[in-house]
């Protein structure tokens, strides 16, 4: 590509301004503020405009203005350019709303812009791209190269090794992987991790971690709210059941005492009514009162030992009666055994002993006889005889016995009337000493009636049976009393009665007293009851009423208890919606946060792989291209340069054939050193495309020696490319001359 | 009685975190206290309005939040309206489980709840009418509870329900109701609570139910006005209406931002919006489209600048990267191979998550090979 001609409508400082530039060596001298920049923007800003590159939309760089013409205002111009034997012309207009640009066949003057491409959204059409294969970007680092800002010879190096780095790993010396790379760390810096409390994540990680305790906690709470509230509602219910029991059981308890204060009265009444009846008897018997009953019982004792002994005389007397009249029947009954039955009995005995007698003899006569006479007639009449004998032998025998059985009668006779007459003279001695005793009891009876001014034991017995009710009365009136004590317990009756009266009253009109509940339907249950039932009824109700005002009071206890945990939980709970709230938020940002860190940590590292991807494709031809430039322009001085790939640059000091780092070489060969890199760079890019290369006051650090040497570069490659060198100085048409190179030469004033 | 007067609400969700709205806590509690008001309001309405029947159709309150100190002041509320007949329909965000306030908390007398998930019925004879209704009592019910229902009684039926009315055999986990079900319930008004936009359900051309939605809207996503439904029901008439009570609107607008990024034009932009709406309201801008490179909306200075009740700014907007010059570049660029790279990985990824993580981390490569500083979003 070579640059015929450029015509400067109006841009800047130039009006209507045409530049005809040669094919080669193009030198354009002007002193500072004479528009070498402006030109230099001129041809770029035909090529691309102002429109900010890389943008989906037309927006312009801060260029437009700095540019706008000084005067006129048809801001813009066109340009003539050849590219591979064709000419091409360019009119662009840059005026805002207006702009246009326009593609031209330099010899025909066909308009070709409708066949070029076209972007819509940056309303630009791309002819630039396809003429000189170029972006922007690209244009900046190819065809124009500028010198560098750095003044000191330290910062020349560290900015032609950022270039270089850039140009190795990115192909844009205007890009810095380096950068990028420090830019996402420092962004990732401020996100910060888990661990770096002072950096944002940290931070939020943190406060979420804190509102996840505390938001468990809220809901801890909570659980335990609904668990008390269970446990309440269970309360409520049994604390309701166990009010309507007591109710019941102080209603039936009120009734039974109602009752037994009914009954209690009665009591008191009779006890009361029972004491003036003791009163009115008790004065009755008053004359009494004085009496002394000390004799009464030795007198008692008296008068019973006189009864007893008047009753023994008396049972005496009738015992002697009868023994005396015992014995005469005993006499009676001798005499009638005498002359009855043992006066017989003796005359039968011997009459019998008699007859036996004669017929034992003549039971001896028959048998001397027979025996004698032999006659056996006796020995029959013998028979009979002995059998007679033996007859009366019995008969001796059982009168005998009769007659003995009768003694032995009359002798039991005789020995009971002997024993009766002894007995009846015990009987008569007994009597006479009774009848004394009797006596002796009588004279002591008399004694003390006398000595008690009393005529006789019934009067004395009166007196004392009067003084002992006397005494009686009043003892029983003492206990009545007493026991109306008790019973009244130091109340006073009248109340009492007033009382019962109100209960009767108030069951009596079915309602109820004032002084408790007690239900009409109860009292004539619990007053009918009986009292050891009520008794027993009320003790059991009392204890199980008992029962229920512990159980209420510990149920009522348990409940503010319960409650009071409630209140505290439920402040606690209140801020469970907030705590949500900030942990959602929380959450968000931290998971906004993850993104941004994961979403840098992935442009870090494709970042890194693209950039490995380019540099190792581009740096090592890079490399070997800068050297080669470098050994030319430095007339073979440093022809082992390397760029390692932590970018130091070293070459090999030809003084002491050491290889040092560029730091130590003079400002002038870092200059070269950069030179060199970005023709390298331009010829790399640009490919066989031979596109012209703008230098703008690219040598102001060189010497003249380092100034030929290099011109001697650029004579060279000047017959390959066009080259349009822009500077303020006039060295560089004189080296030119001096080496004797064809250039062109235009002088901007 | 010619007819009864209902006053139809539900969702209110007392006690309510916004943690969902992704509400910042401090607005988070000030709504918390408005959806107060706005109950209170509700109870006024029925009281100046002399309303026979107020029906919650659920989500009266939220299970997880709300306090029985709550539900002190419910029920403090409904003792103020004693001849109204309040009849609950538990929602599911409010079920009568065994331990909710529901069943442990003692209730007005003047306050019927439909604890059971399946129809039961309430008769009241003062006004002739039987209400229908059941009410959530476990945390999902899949089955079509009301698929064999019909209103038996004379005189004036209501159905209420917290449920998803969908089409015949649809499935949903929030107590299904097919419109043929409510189209054949036979009742004069189906009071209807969950969704929150609220409205009337038709079938045929002939409305079926209303959706009373949520009287106080709740998030971004609940725009326009809310209210409650009020009017008469009878045999013959049904003459229910939309009331607005809601205290304040939540308003979603999209805003184009200048590419340059001037906020002065997204701020005039807003402005207008907050003046169409008003400034009691709660607004999410959306800024939207490409930006410049190296352009940075501050969008807490914008949320700093415009006055409203609350403001939420989303920047949705983009780096305006010519990503198509940029890959073209990539021949003879890192950039080009960058974002190639990246582009690359985005066209086979499908995970909107992990595409997200992708796109900034072009953005962020891009700006920072151009030398800018790295902002956070």
């Amino acid at each position: 590509m070579i640059i015929k001609e450029l015509y400067i409508k109006s841009f800047g400082r130039f009006a209507d301004r045409s530049f005809k530039l040669g094919d080669n060596l193009n030198i354009i001298y002007g002193l500072n503020e004479t528009g070498k920049s402006t030109l230099h923007q001129f041809l770029e800003a035909i090529f691309y405009g102002f429109v900010k590159p890389g943008v989906k939309r037309r927006v312009m760089t801060d260029q437009y203005d700095k540019y706008r013409p000084w005067t006129g205002n048809l801001y813009g111009g066109s340009l003539v350019y050849q590219i591979d034997g064709r000419l091409y012309k360019v009119e662009r207009n840059l005026e805002k709303g207006r702009e246009s640009v326009r593609v031209f066949d330099g010899v025909s003057g066909e308009e070709l812009t409708g066949s070029l491409g076209y972007d819509r959204l940056r309303r630009e059409v791309l002819f630039a791209r396809e003429h000189l294969g170029l972006g922007q970007a690209a244009y900046k680092n190819t065809v124009s190269i500028s010198q560098l800002g750095s003044k000191s010879d330290a910062d020349l190096v560290r900015e032609i090794q950022t270039r270089l780095g850039s140009l190795g790993s990115t192909r844009d010396a205007s890009l810095s992987v380096g950068r990028a790379e420090r830019l996402i760390c420092e962004f990732l810096d401020g996100i910060g991790t888990e661990r770096a409390q002072t950096k944002e994540y940290g931070r939020l990680y943190r406060k979420a971690a804190e509102l996840e305790e505390d938001l468990e906690e809220a809901a801890t709470a909570v659980e335990s709210v609904r668990v008390s509230g269970r446990q309440l509602r269970e309360m409520e219910t049994e604390a309701a059941k166990l009010k309507a029991e007591r109710e019941r059981l102080e209603r039936k308890v009120r009734a039974c005492e109602d009752s037994t204060l009914l009954d209690r009265w009665k009591g008191i009444k009779r006890l009361m009514e029972e004491c003036e009846s003791l009163s009115a008897r008790l004065e009755e018997c008053s004359e009494y009162r004085g009496f002394d009953p000390a004799e009464s019982g030795e007198l008692s004792t008296l008068g019973q030992l006189a009864d007893q002994d008047r009753r023994e005389t008396q049972r005496l007397r009738s015992k002697v009666e009868e023994t005396s009249r015992d014995i005469e029947e005993a006499e009676a009954r001798i005499a009638k055994a005498k002359d009855e039955g043992l006066v017989p009995a003796r005359s039968r005995f011997k009459a019998a002993l008699g007859l036996c007698t004669v017929s034992a003899v003549a039971v001896l006569g028959t048998s001397l006889m027979a025996a004698s006479s032999g006659n056996p007639s006796l020995n029959i009449l013998l028979v009979p005889l002995i059998a007679l004998f033996f007859y009366l032998m019995v008969r001796v025998v059982r009168q005998r016995k009769l007659l003995r059985e009768r003694e032995g009668a009359l002798r039991d006779l005789v020995t009971e009337r002997q024993y009766m007459e002894r007995y009846r003279k015990d009987l008569l001695y007994s009597l006479s000493e009774k009848e004394r005793d009797l006596a002796d009891r009588q004279k002591g009876i008399s004694e003390i009636l006398k000595g008690a001014g009393v005529g006789s034991m019934e009067e004395f017995r009166d007196k004392t049976a009067g003084f002992e009710r006397y005494t009686r009365l009043k003892k029983c009136l003492e206990q009545t009393e007493k026991m109306l004590e008790i019973r009244l317990d130091g109340e006073n009756p009248a109340v009492l009665k007033e009382s019962a009266k109100a209960i009767v009253e108030a069951a009596a009109a079915g309602g109820t007293v004032t002084s408790g509940a007690i239900g009409a339907t109860e009292i004539p249950a619990a007053i009918t009851a009986s009292a050891q039932d009520r008794r027993e009824r009320l003790a059991g109700w009392k204890k199980r009423l008992q029962q229920i005002r512990e159980e209420e009071v510990r149920l009522l206890g348990s409940m503010e208890k319960i409650r009071g945990g409630m209140e505290t939980l439920e402040k606690a709970t209140s801020d469970l919606p907030d705590l949500e709230e900030d942990l959602s938020r929380a959450r968000d940002r931290l998971r906004q946060l993850k993104l941004e860190r994961e979403a840098a940590g992935v442009a870090l590292e494709t970042l890194r792989e693209a950039s490995d991807g380019v540099h190792r494709e581009f740096a090592p031809a890079l490399n070997r291209k800068v050297t080669g430039i470098t050994s030319r322009i430095t007339g073979g001085r440093y022809t082992d340069l390397r760029i390692t790939t932590d970018l130091k640059i070293l070459a090999t000091a030809p003084e002491t054939g050491r290889r040092v780092e560029a730091q130590v070489l003079s400002g002038g060969t870092v200059d070269q050193l950069y030179f060199a890199l970005r023709i390298a760079a331009s010829e790399f890019l640009s490919g066989d495309r031979k596109l012209p290369l703008i230098l703008d006051d690219c040598f102001v650090q060189y010497d003249w020696h380092r100034l030929e040497n290099t011109f001697a570069y650029i004579l060279e490659e000047a017959r390959e490319r066009q080259i349009i060198l822009f500077t303020c100085h006039d060295r560089e048409r004189k080296v030119a001359e001096a080496l004797g190179g064809v250039y062109n030469y235009l002088i901007l004033e | 009685m010619d007819g009864i007067k209902v006053l139809h609400t539900g969702d209110l969700h007392l006690g309510m975190s916004f943690a969902g709205s992704k509400l910042p806590a401090e607005v988070g509690r000030v709504r918390r206290q408005e959806l107060w008001e706005t109950f209170d309001r509700i109870i006024d309405t029925a009281k100046a309005e002399k309303v026979n029947l107020l029906l919650i159709a659920g989500d009266l309150f939220e299970y997880k939040y709300c306090t029985v100190s709550d539900i002190k002041r419910i029920n403090d509320r409904f003792a103020r309206i004693p001849e109204t007949k309040v009849c609950i329909a538990p929602g599911n965000h409010d079920p009568a489980l065994s331990d909710s306030l529901y069943n442990t908390c003692r209730w007005e007398q003047n306050v019927h709840i439909f604890r059971k998930s399946r129809v039961s019925a309430l008769r009241i004879e003062e006004y002739n009418t039987t209400v229908w209704g059941l009410g959530w009592d476990k945390d999902c019910i899949a089955d079509p509870l009301l698929e064999s229902f019909r209103a038996k009684d004379d005189g004036i039926n209501i159905l209420m329900a917290h449920c998803d009315v969908v089409p015949g055999g649809s499935v949903s986990n929030y107590l299904p109701v097919y419109h043929e079900q409510l189209a054949g319930s036979g009742v004069h008004y189906a009071a209807l609570g969950h969704i929150h936009k609220g409205g009337e359900i038709k079938q045929g051309g002939k409305k079926v139910g209303v959706y009373c939605g949520s009287p106080e809207p709740l998030d971004f996503g609940e725009v326009g006005t809310h209210g409650v439904y009020i009017g008469t029901v009878g045999r013959n008439n049904c003459g229910v209406n939309f009331l607005p009570v809601a205290k304040r609107e939540f308003v979603t607008e999209r805003i184009t931002a200048d590419p340059t990024g001037d906020t002065a034009t997204i701020l005039k932009s807003m402005e207008e919006r907050i003046k169409k709406y008003g400034q009691a309201n709660l607004f999410r801008f959306s800024l939207e489209g490409g930006t410049d490179p190296g352009v940075e909306l501050d969008t807490a200075y914008l949320e700093r600048t415009i006055e409203a009740f609350h403001i939420e700014i989303k920047n949705n907007t983009f780096t305006g990267y010519d990503l198509d010059a940029i890959i073209e570049e990539g021949q003879r660029s890192i950039m080009g191979a960058f974002a190639a790279r990246l582009l690359e990985q985005l066209d086979g990824e499908s995970d909107p998550e992990r595409r997200a993580v992708l796109e900034r981390a072009l953005y962020i490569g891009l700006d920072a090979l151009n030398g800018r500083k790295v902002m956070g979003r």
